[in-house]
């Protein structure tokens, strides 16, 4: 196996929720030691509140965890340091993309912030609305873009400048049948061509077709790390899913 | 290197701050106010047209229509930097938006900076039309290049970025629409704080606390100074003030807001 390219130990995260009198801390994420190694498509499962976006959060350095340490590309991750994000892409879970904005002119401020020289940045931009369908809406606003279409750039600017990592929360949300094979298509092209995927959902079927090793989140914790084969081995991975979040219940 | 990371950290400070100038000017509330800031200064033409000296006291015609460009200009310069601002910053520093920004080498400070150089871009270009409708007005009424306007309207220039550093500091501390209301008390503040200062100073035995008032008054945005270094230009008034320390002490207000607001940023922005 390769290197982990992401490794998380002890990870915590912990919040006050609540005002005055009623406030109350709240335990997001306890504990997680997470392994993601270069080349596979790593999923992170888990129901509603699980701590999955959170986790996410912390490993791009919007959220400040409260215990542990996060390893990015075998280096230890410093708050502060932005350089490691350079090598990564990441899909939030929700995104308010500013209408105004035409669909390249978006992906070129995005890629501009990564230095990406302004020629290749162009031919980026045109390959990777290629691959997504996107060509025809270039140069279209994103207030007249369908919600599928604006969760599509979403993916795009996380490509943009070529990253080794790609983090996705949630991404297939809005997606059509249509967009979500291409996407898995995607995805495994990614794959292929050396990239880490790092893929935040509770969509079982996303995970079944396309991850290679899957983390269980509930409540925080994480439950259960193994591989789609082993999933699948012990019944199916709707079942072995419930049959984890149930026992832990 | 440095000088490279220098440059680079700049170039993205300035890429968000372009982008910030591009959603300001997406704003509708702008165009309202510009247009009602227009139509304001093109009244300016009346006392040209109008031949009763009654009616403007006997003065100058075309000093009662840089009168009227003064009233406008440092009205609605104010109201848009405060309130385009407030609207902008609900977008920009909205979570959503962070976080995505955040995910990228970006720094709190570059997405602050950014927002200060949009907003102030935004707010330069609304100053440079006002300015130049006056001028127009003037120049084609009076045959005269008159120079001085634009040197005396400058001031609504740091009157603004005054505003704006405000707006943006309030809403670091509250992200939302009190941020503008508070900013117009600070300024209303700011306009009292002359009298106040002279009343709590003036008395024979000034207690502590009266002392202190008078003290503190020096924290208020110095509106009353800024806008008689603006008359005084446009040759509206005669007043005696010491242009260099107006300037200063507003430099110096709009620095220290400024690193508060980034500072208080720094902390709040990793959620």
């Amino acid at each position: 196996m390769n290197a982990p390219i992401l490794k998380t130990s002890g990870l915590t995260k912990r919040f006050s929720e609540g005002v005055l009198f009623s406030r109350r801390e709240v335990l997001a994420v306890r504990d997680l030691d997470l392994e993601v190694f270069e080349g596979e498509i790593f999923g992170v499962l888990g129901p509603n509140a699980a701590g999955k976006t959170t986790t996410l959060n912390m490993l791009v350095g919007v959220a400040r965890p409260t215990q542990g340490s996060i390893e990015l590309f075998g280096k230890p991750f410093v708050a502060g340091d932005t350089a490691p994000f350079a090598r990564i892409g990441y899909v939030p879970e929700t995104t308010v993309l500013p209408g105004f904005c035409s669909v390249h002119d978006l992906l070129f401020f995005f890629g501009r912030l990564f230095g990406c020289p302004k020629a290749l940045l162009r031919e980026r931009i045109k390959y990777l609305l290629e691959v997504t369908g996107l060509t025809k809406e270039r140069h279209v606003l994103l207030k007249h873009l369908s919600a599928g279409q604006r969760r599509q750039v979403d993916f795009i600017q996380a490509l943009v400048h070529d990253p080794d990592l790609i983090i996705l929360d949630e991404p297939t949300v809005y997606l059509d049948p249509v967009i979500l094979q291409r996407f898995r298509e995607m995805l495994l092209g990614l794959k292929k061509a050396g990239k880490t995927v790092l893929l935040s959902t509770h969509s079982l079927t996303e995970i079944e077709k396309i991850c290679d090793r899957v983390a269980v989140l509930d409540q925080g914790r994480c439950l259960k790390v193994e591989s789609r084969e082993e999933f699948m081995k012990a019944g199916g991975m709707e079942e072995e899913f419930m049959r984890i979040i149930h026992h832990e219940d | 290197m440095r000088i490279k990371t220098a440059w680079n950290d700049l170039r993205i400070t300035l890429l968000i701050g372009r982008e910030v100038y591009r959603w300001a000017t997406r704003e509708r509330m702008m165009y309202g106010f510009l247009l009602l800031a227009l139509l304001f200064i093109l009244m300016a033409n009346v006392p040209f047209v109008v031949d009763d000296p009654k009616i403007f006291s006997g003065q100058d015609p075309e000093q009662a229509a840089v009168h009227i460009g003064f009233v406008a200009v440092h009205i609605f310069i104010p109201l848009i930097a405060i309130f385009v601002s407030v609207s902008v910053l609900q977008s920009v520093l909205g979570r959503e938006n962070l976080i995505l920004l955040f995910s990228k080498p970006v720094r709190s400070w570059q997405v602050l900076g950014g927002t200060v150089i949009g907003l102030f871009q935004m707010v330069f270009l609304n100053w440079v039309l006002m300015t130049t409708g006056l001028w127009f007005i003037l120049v084609s009424q009076t045959r005269e290049l008159t120079g001085y306007l634009w040197a005396g309207m400058s001031v609504a220039l740091i009157m603004a970025l005054l505003c704006i550093s405000l707006t943006i500091f309030f809403y670091v501390l509250v992200p939302n629409a009190l941020a503008g209301i508070l900013t117009i008390l600070m300024l209303i503040a700011g306009l009292g704080g002359p009298l106040a200062r002279e009343t709590f100073s003036r008395a024979a035995d000034p207690s502590l606390f009266a002392r202190m008032v008078a003290a503190s008054t020096c924290l208020l945005p110095q509106v009353n100074a800024l806008w008689g270094v603006s008359m005084t230009a446009l040759g509206m008034f005669e007043l005696h003030l010491d242009v260099g320390r107006v300037f200063a002490e507003s430099g110096a207000f709009i620095i220290v807001v400024l690193a508060f607001a980034f500072v208080q940023f720094h902390r709040a922005s990793r959620f």
